[in-house]
């Protein structure tokens, strides 16, 4: 077998290791709040609505990414004003949405002359073709979120808790919520090169549940979600490597391999204790 | 009069498209204790929101006073429906009661050692001190009300509301859950909304009925003839040595 540092000589495998390194942290600290505040489908609603952004890109000649970023805000506004204010129900809002979104993707590709982007790319990722730029980006995006969630952790927990007791305390939680909302959708986009807009929900979520198999306090499940998502994504990435599969779907695998060894091993360390009682 | 905390007056509330509550009027004085019962969908909730200031009310004038004076400031407690609350959230006991120190006037709120003295002093009085770093997800219904019921006070409020807060107690629970009640009332008002007068109606020392509008009934003594006259149409159980429930019975 090949030495594992020698993928390290190429530029390609460092940036690709760096992306995963980054993405963890976001996506760490923005699954532990959507899966406490069971928001899964709302983040699948808007991982799929920036597709339609990502395809406008493609038509009006600007950058993909950036479209998609702004059609995700729109879609995580759009999903809160449409449940909380016009009263839609929740899961069709998030499903029209969802739909919508992917339907005018295809449809911006299609009318855009000349060759078409390919699909793929987008739909599971390549973390190997990411640039300096999206790196740049995410490290932006982390220290926004590490700094946001020191600043505001407590009046986030409770808000995710128990929003209404926050509300008889005279606390405004719109303003946070939004805020969160947008910081939910900025790391769905930029983690769409990791994972592609179906699997990013796997990163919101997989490792967070495996991390709540460990612990019951928000702040340890931030960290541990972290912990959990780059140790998949890292042996993800270097599995993918070898056995030359798609990093997407390999480092989503791994990280469901975790999940299980580690409830497995909960199982059995719980057994082991009452058998020593 | 200096005992009065709150009046208020020809009070309307709703939202926007409906008016919930029209033309009440109360005064909640310092060691009241007030029963509320009243239909669902009658407005006990909406009272409760406006009081809180949660909700503006659409016409009438709600005022909170402190020896006698006006005041904007004054503390009030409160404790929600369990069942509005995601039981497995990961949040230890001791930080949900942490957030009832919590205030609108300040976005960055990080407690220091004096709150956190004051939350595990109320958690101790509650006899949950030995909850502080339990996940809410390992507590039994009566000591997550327990929980709740010290978020409410953990404040010191000088009126404290609770919505219903007996719904998901058994019995031996929920007795001890009102005997917490009465010391609590030495130091504060209590305004109780439940579904059941007649677990309450030994423990408050008045009633109001709310049913689209507000009906005082002082003392706790309740009889459905006069209930009837309120038009508030609740369920009637009453105390004896056999336990039995009396329901009233069905018109129309």
């Amino acid at each position: 077998m090949e030495n594992i540092f020698s993928i390290f000589t190429h530029q390609f495998a460092i940036n690709a290791f760096a992306g995963a390194l980054l993405a963890s942290i976001a996506c760490g600290i923005i699954g532990a709040y959507v899966v406490a505040n069971r928001l899964v489908f709302v983040s699948g609603g808007i991982s799929h609505a920036s597709f339609g952004g990502i395809g406008f890109g493609y038509y009006i000649g600007v950058s993909p990414l950036f479209a998609g970023t702004i059609f995700a805000v729109f879609a995580a506004l759009g999903i809160e004003v449409l449940t909380s204010k016009l009263k839609f129900r929740s899961d069709s809002a998030i499903a029209i949405l969802w739909s919508a979104g992917m339907a005018l993707g295809v449809f911006f590709i299609a009318i855009t002359p000349g060759y078409a982007p390919n699909l793929m790319t987008y739909l599971f990722g390549n973390i190997l073709t990411i640039t300096n730029g999206e790196l740049g980006a995410l490290m932006v995006l982390d220290l926004l979120l590490i700094a946001f969630f020191s600043v505001f952790y407590y009046p986030i927990l409770f808000l995710s808790f128990d929003e209404g007791f926050l509300r008889t305390r005279k606390f405004s939680t719109g303003l946070l919520k939004s805020v969160i909302l947008i910081f939910i959708a900025v790391a769905i986009v930029l983690n769409v090169r990791l994972s592609g807009i179906i699997l990013v929900m796997s990163l919101l979520t997989i490792p967070q549940e495996t991390a709540n198999l460990l612990t019951s306090r928000f702040d340890r499940l931030i960290l541990l979600s972290v912990l959990f998502s780059l140790v998949g994504c890292f042996m993800g990435l270097i599995i993918s490597f070898f056995i030359n599969i798609p990093s997407g779907p390999v480092i989503v695998l791994t990280l469901a391999i975790i999940y299980f060894l580690v409830r497995l091993l909960r199982v059995l360390f719980r057994k082991g204790r009452i058998i020593q009682a | 009069m200096t005992d009065i905390l709150l009046e208020v007056s020809h009070l309307d509330a709703g939202y926007e498209d409906k008016i919930v509550l029209q033309n009440v009027s109360i005064s909640i004085k310092r060691n009241d204790f007030i029963g509320v019962i009243g239909p669902n969908g009658g407005g006990k909730t909406t009272f409760l929101k406006v009081i809180t200031g949660e909700l503006k009310p659409l016409s009438g004038n709600i005022g909170f006073y402190k020896n006698g004076e006006l005041t904007q400031n004054m503390s009030i407690g409160y404790m929600s429906q369990k069942s509005l609350i995601d039981p497995r959230f990961p949040i230890e006991a001791g930080q949900v009661v942490m957030s009832g120190l919590i205030d609108g006037s300040k976005t960055i709120f990080r407690p220091g050692k004096a709150a956190r003295l004051k939350v595990k002093d109320v958690m101790a009085r509650m006899g949950i001190g030995a909850f502080f770093h339990r996940p809410v997800a390992n507590l039994s219904g009566g000591e997550f009300q327990k929980v709740l019921l010290a978020r409410a006070v953990v404040s010191d409020p000088q009126i404290l509301l609770l919505d219903e807060p007996d719904t998901y107690l058994d019995a031996t629970a929920q007795n001890e859950f009102y005997r917490y009640l009465e010391i609590l009332n030495e130091d504060m008002a209590i305004v109780l909304v439940s579904h059941d007068i007649g677990m309450i109606s030994p423990l408050v020392k008045s009633i109001a009925c709310i049913n689209r509008t507000l009906h005082y009934h002082p003392g706790n003594k309740i009889s459905e003839q006069i209930l009837g006259v309120y038009s508030c149409p609740v369920e009637l159980v009453t105390h004896g040595t056999v336990p039995h429930r009396v329901l009233k019975t069905h018109q129309k």
